[in-house]
């Protein structure tokens, strides 16, 4: 029953087309047969002849190279080259990514397709009803009033498909293919399907490695997130107390250590605490030879993972105090005298009054500050400076996040395993993503967009 | 979009079950003419090639040096060589095929023969180089080059210099030290033994504000350790890359050596540190030897120049005569037999033998997408004739890999000590397969743990690889880890 | 209201004591490792080992001479940061009007695949972005972009309004009134944006330029992707990345130099900075 239901619901768009067939316009027909023919007939013609010119740039497109190209993205390459006897094959690689152009192109070509027959169609209605009808000129017009959002988001919409979808769909298709430094151009590169996922998943050196890494990342993140997001709230609070004078002051420091470059207070950290830099000169002088702390050598893993959370503290607190401070200033001080006449200590004060404020108004920057925690890239890599622990981990070492140790896979080390990065890359897209979409639609800030308009 | 990209996956998937059998190796035969084909004929005309050279022959004047005789060699023709101005350490496998690159590298045999073996350096014709004529190589040096493709064996490169370990100190911090057999080389340094109490002396003078070191070298670095391994009996690779050595003989007496050196360093020995600072510790006394490889000779020598200037307030001249004067190369030490340093030696040549190091060739070769072969092929020539490779050793320190340039006049001092380690078999070649990658970085790993385990808190003694039988078993576990790795590959 | 008696002024200035000394001791953790940057700087050979704790035995400007005299395949210091300064700069323009374009459509305009495309844009925020380096590594070869400032400044501009969640949330929270008068007087929506929203949102942008000069300023890992091919190109961050331990207080001094600008432009902008962070996320 519930089959036929379904299948009744899945071709419920081919009768919507039947039906549509049926009764639109000639107008809407020519534009079917051939993009622009429609608009002409309504008398657009400025409009018909782009539409007509944008369809045989299609075309030529697809001539040229856009069939070529799709087929590519199937076969990765028939022919490998040979560059010492000078014949050039087929570089997989490069097909890869015109591929996926030709298939961003065609989805273009439908959409561009499907909004001339509808504008066709209603034009053409308008017309039948005696309604006026927007000349050339009136609808260029509309391109800086309503349709103003066309032009102001069309650099940023090509921007972001060529820089960042891109980039992300060929990264998605690489984790099914044997893509690695062994199997590169001018080898040919082949799909596998789901092979790097049940490596991922069955090579002993893998799971434990993965599992390791998994457990410190999610370890990391929560204490990451906390240290700094109340470390940020305290400061705050400490600065904003009535007995402190010179805020100002005050507040310089934190903000010095903001505007310098992430990456050379890390390498700057890296010294103090090697083995024999300057914190370890100081155990050995207060506590003799055998205060020496391996900070971040090869063995050590919760010093080097508590001096990564220490230094991770120090880089963020900043902003996070800059964060709580503008919070903090949007407060209601009636509350407090209030509190201040029923008798609330300031602990009470900060449990009842201050914290459920500020968590309420930052849980947004806490989800994307829990995701960068995540994701943080630099601690690890700066601090231990790519070091990789093989007898314990694959590629990997005791403070590397699923980040690092896709970096060290896809880039790092003499051997590139580009396709098993890609499928961390997509499992580590999954878990984060899951959590921060859920986290996003439920907050206030997406529920309640329009609470001041 | 996530609609579509699961359509393209779905699409993909039933693809992949018709291109899967697809055959990818490009059949036929070819004849060594047919492959030699690219350098027949006239050389290009007025053609600008780049040259990838290593930083500290840029650094030293050298490389210009070179490019100025080519220059003005090939005038003629209008060929001229220039400096590729990359990274030194652009990978060709990855720029190359998109078509970016160099023309012309220079690079370590692994590294070399790496690109060879998927067609990203060229082969070279032989009988048109002066190198490779007969008696100017070593076969062990010539054979770092050689791969077997098309179903004949090629070489790759033009082998200039021969990277191995040696020892380097300062002639007047010994200069108290006894030398009993009278050949320079005080006897403290012949021995790893001796040079273990020896430390350990240093070490007592040592304080948290000044600490010295008798002997320091990096102890993570698989280049500069395997020779521990290897000397007791250990190799790479057998017959086949499957066929993984680590724990032959008895190799575990090479990680216990590796651990009496950690006892007499500190935590900085896991890491790459002292070979970074070696040349200013050795200028500063801080450190009296350590033991790195012959092309860093420069280095040491600057750091000194500028020591002497700069806090004994020499001149110049003054300075780099006592730095060339003072600054001493020898061969590595001799290790027990027993592998213990800890023993004294009354009999050198009964409880000591010869040490055994890894080395490699650095060398020129071509890449394969470039639009000049010929020209190319010009300069490698050029740059390996004997005037040429004299000057640069002369230059830089490094060790000539023709021989005749190596006991010439003119070259450096030690480098025929260096050749005749070469000649008696004491420096293994690194094998120029790809899998050498896999050893290398499990190895590291491995002697990072071991030294590591020693330094960590103030010293001492191996704490978790304390026994012979914890040792093997680490061996044996890094041969298995190895063999994982290569069948994910 | 009654005067505080003497036990409560005594906890009150052992209150006060407290928070001073606390403050004064994070002060100091912040400032420390500025400080032993700088002084690193100053070190006369150069080499991190020669220290004793913390600082260099014996001080010399010889690095800071060197740092922009000496031109050598690992220093090459004015080059660079000419380099660094036009990605930056050229990067940031570009950025900001994206973005704030961008913001401005998505919080002004209601349109069919807004909510799609809003989702969109956050999912792909947080797609981990160091497996795209291998896909634009061959895109920026293919585009003939690779080894060039320009295609940089490109991808930084292009990849920027993928961030544009604080600056929608700024325009937010201007009230559709201002924008109904502006409509009523006939403006259509191109003149209400350039007369009305703009000079509304000066600090937001200001926000947006700082942000988006910095992030060029001292990123690391792109610019090595993209630019290792030629010397000529390096940014100070490749530069000083590749700088090995015994350059240390060249390191330093190169470090110091370029922490300078956004240090300046920080403490200047410290009440845009303050309300920017905010305002994306502040509601109530």
């Amino acid at each position: 029953m519930s089959g036929e239901k379904l299948l009744h619901r899945a071709a419920e768009p081919f009768r919507k087309l039947d039906r549509f067939l049926k009764t639109c316009t000639s107008s809407a027909k020519c534009s079917m047969f051939l993009m622009g023919l429609g608009q002409i007939r309504n008398k657009q013609v400025g409009k018909g002849i782009l539409l007509i010119l944008a369809e045989i740039a299609f075309f030529v497109y697809y001539a040229l190279i856009g069939v070529t190209d799709f087929i590519g993205l199937f076969t990765l390459g028939t022919k490998a080259g040979d560059p010492i006897l000078g014949i050039t094959g087929d570089n997989s690689i490069t097909m890869l990514i015109r591929g996926v152009i030709s298939v961003v192109v065609t989805m273009f070509l439908v959409f561009v397709y499907y909004q001339n027959v509808r504008d066709a169609e209603n034009v053409a209605l308008r017309r039948g009803e005696g309604k006026p009808v927007n000349g050339f000129k009136q609808s260029l017009g509309t391109l800086l009033d309503e349709k103003f959002y066309m032009v102001t988001l069309a650099l940023p919409v090509v921007g972001v498909i060529m820089f960042n979808v891109l980039p992300i769909v060929f990264t998605i298709l690489t984790a099914f293919t044997n893509y690695s430094s062994e199997i590169a151009p001018p080898k040919l590169v082949d799909w596998i399907g789901f092979g790097n996922f049940i490596t991922l998943f069955t090579v002993t050196s893998y799971i434990s490695t993965i599992g390791k890494i998994f457990y410190w990342n999610i370890i990391w993140a929560v204490l990451a997130t906390f240290l700094s997001y109340f470390g940020g709230l305290c400061l705050a609070l400490l600065i904003n107390k009535n007995c402190v004078k010179g805020r100002a002051f005050w507040r310089a420091f934190p903000i010095l250590a903001y505007a310098v470059p992430g990456f050379i207070t890390m390498i700057g950290f890296r010294y103090m605490f090697s083995g024999m830099g300057p914190i370890n000169w100081l155990f050995v002088k207060i506590w003799g030879e055998a205060a020496r702390v391996d900070f971040l050598g090869i063995n050590s893993v919760w010093a080097a993972r508590i001096v990564c959370l220490l230094v991770n503290t120090w880089v963020t607190i900043p902003a996070s105090m800059l964060l709580s401070t503008s919070v903090l200033s949007n407060m209601n001080k009636d509350m407090y005298e209030a509190a201040d006449l029923d008798g609330a200590s300031s602990m009470q004060q900060f449990i009842y009054l201050t914290l459920p404020f500020v968590f309420f108004a930052t849980t947004p920057i806490l989800i994307t500050q829990f995701i960068g925690n995540f994701n943080n890239f630099g601690i690890s890599f700066f601090l231990r400076g790519g070091l990789m622990n093989m007898s314990e981990y694959f590629n990997a070492n005791s403070t590397d996040l699923l980040i690092n140790w896709l970096y060290n896979l896809a880039l790092g080390g003499s051997n590139n395993y580009y396709g098993l990065a890609s499928a961390v890359s997509i499992l580590i897209f999954i878990l984060t993503g899951t959590f921060s979409l859920l986290a996003y639609v439920t907050s206030p800030s997406y529920k309640k967009e329009d609470t001041y308009k | 979009m996530k609609r579509l990209i699961a359509v393209i996956l779905a699409t993909v998937m039933s693809a992949t079950l018709f291109v899967a059998c697809g055959e990818t190796e490009s059949g036929g035969s070819y004849t060594y003419e047919q492959i030699m084909a690219k350098f027949e004929g006239e050389p290009e005309q007025n053609v600008t090639i780049k040259v990838l050279e290593n930083d500290i022959a840029v650094d030293e004047g050298y490389f210009d040096d070179l490019i100025e005789a080519f220059n003005a060699e090939y005038a003629e023709y209008g060929i001229k060589a220039e400096d590729a101005n990359m990274s030194q350490y652009t990978d060709l496998e990855k720029n190359g095929p998109l078509g970016y690159g160099p023309d012309v590298l220079y690079d370590a045999n692994d590294k070399i023969m790496r690109y060879a073996e998927n067609g990203h350096v060229l082969p070279l014709p032989t009988e048109k180089l002066d190198v490779y004529k007969e008696g100017n190589l070593e076969q062990a040096v010539s054979d770092t080059y050689k791969m077997n493709k098309y179903g004949m064996d090629l070489q790759f490169g033009v082998p200039i210099n021969v990277q191995t370990l040696v020892m380097y100190y300062l002639e007047d911090t010994f200069a108290g030290e006894a030398d009993a057999d009278g050949n320079g080389t005080p006897d403290v340094l012949e021995t790893y033994n001796a040079l273990y109490a020896y430390s350990k002396e240093v070490r007592k003078e040592s304080t948290n504000d000044n600490p010295v070191f008798g002997y320091v070298q990096s102890l993570n670095n698989e280049y500069f350790n395997f020779g521990y391994l290897l000397s007791y009996g250990a190799y790479i690779f057998g017959e086949t890359t499957s066929d993984i050595g680590l724990a032959a003989g008895e190799s575990y007496k090479g990680l216990q050596v590796m651990q009496d050196l950690a006892s007499i360093m500190d935590s900085d020995a896991s890491d790459d540190s002292y070979t970074v600072q070696a040349y200013n510790g050795l200028a500063s006394g801080k450190y009296r030897a350590t033991i790195t490889t012959p092309d860093v000779y420069v280095k040491f020598y600057n750091s000194l120049v500028d020591k002497y200037v700069k806090t004994d307030k020499m001149t110049q001249e003054a300075a780099e005569a006592k730095a060339a004067e003072n600054l001493k190369v020898s061969d590595v030490p001799r290790l027990p037999k027993s592998g213990d340093l800890t023993e004294t030696i009354t009999d050198v040549s009964s409880q000591t033998f010869a040490t055994t190091m890894m080395g490699g060739i650095n060398g020129y070769a071509i890449s394969s997408y470039t639009k000049y072969p010929k020209a190319c092929l010009l300069f490698v020539d050029f740059a390996s004739r004997y005037e040429q490779v004299v000057a640069r050793a002369s230059k830089l320190g490094v060790v000539p890999a023709r021989k005749d340039a190596a006991e010439a006049e003119g070259t450096n001092a030690y480098s025929e000590m260096v050749y005749k380690r070469v000649e008696e078999g004491r420096v293994v070649m690194m094998p120029s397969v790809r899998d050498l990658s896999y050893v290398w970085s499990s190895v590291g790993s491995m002697f990072a743990l071991v030294a590591d385990d020693v330094t960590v808190k103030g010293g001492g003694a191996p704490k978790e690889y304390a026994t012979v039988d914890s040792l093997k078993a680490l061996l044996t576990k890094a041969v298995d880890d190895i063999k994982k790795v290569m069948q994910i590959s | 209201m009654r005067k505080p008696d003497s036990s409560i002024r005594a906890k009150r200035i052992i209150d006060s004591a407290w928070s001073y000394l606390l403050l004064v001791v994070i002060a100091f953790i912040f400032l420390f490792p500025c400080v032993w940057l700088i002084t690193s700087s100053f070190s006369s050979t150069g080499s991190i080992y020669d220290y004793v704790g913390f600082f260099p035995k014996t001080f010399s400007f010889s690095t800071w001479i060197d740092l922009f005299t000496k031109k050598t395949p690992s220093c090459n210091y004015p080059v660079w940061l000419g380099n660094t300064f036009y990605v930056a700069i050229l990067s940031c323009i570009f950025s900001t009007i994206l973005v704030i374009l961008t913001a401005y459509t998505m919080s002004r305009f209601r349109f069919k695949s807004r909510k799609m495309m809003m989702k969109m844009t956050l999912l792909f925020g947080i797609f981990p972005t160091f497996m795209n380096m291998t896909a634009l590594f061959v895109i920026m070869t293919q585009l003939h972009l690779f080894n060039n400032l320009n295609g940089l400044i490109i991808l930084y501009s292009c990849s920027a309004p993928i961030g544009y969640l604080t600056q929608k949330g700024f325009f937010d929270t201007i009230p559709n009134s201002i924008y109904d008068a502006a409509r009523i007087d006939g403006a259509n929506n191109f003149q209400v944006f350039v007369k009305m929203t703009l000079p509304l949102s000066k600090a937001m942008i200001v926000y947006t330029a700082l942000t988006s000069f910095t992030f060029p300023w001292s990123d690391f890992i792109l610019p090595q992707m993209l630019l290792g091919g030629n010397k000529d190109n390096y940014t100070v961050a490749i530069g000083l990345n590749e700088m090995t331990d015994d350059m240390f207080s060249l390191f330093a001094a190169g470090s110091v130099f370029i922490a300078v600008p956004i240090v300046i432009l920080y403490f200047s902008l410290a009440k845009f900075l303050v309300n920017g962070v905010a305002a994306g996320a502040v509601k109530e």
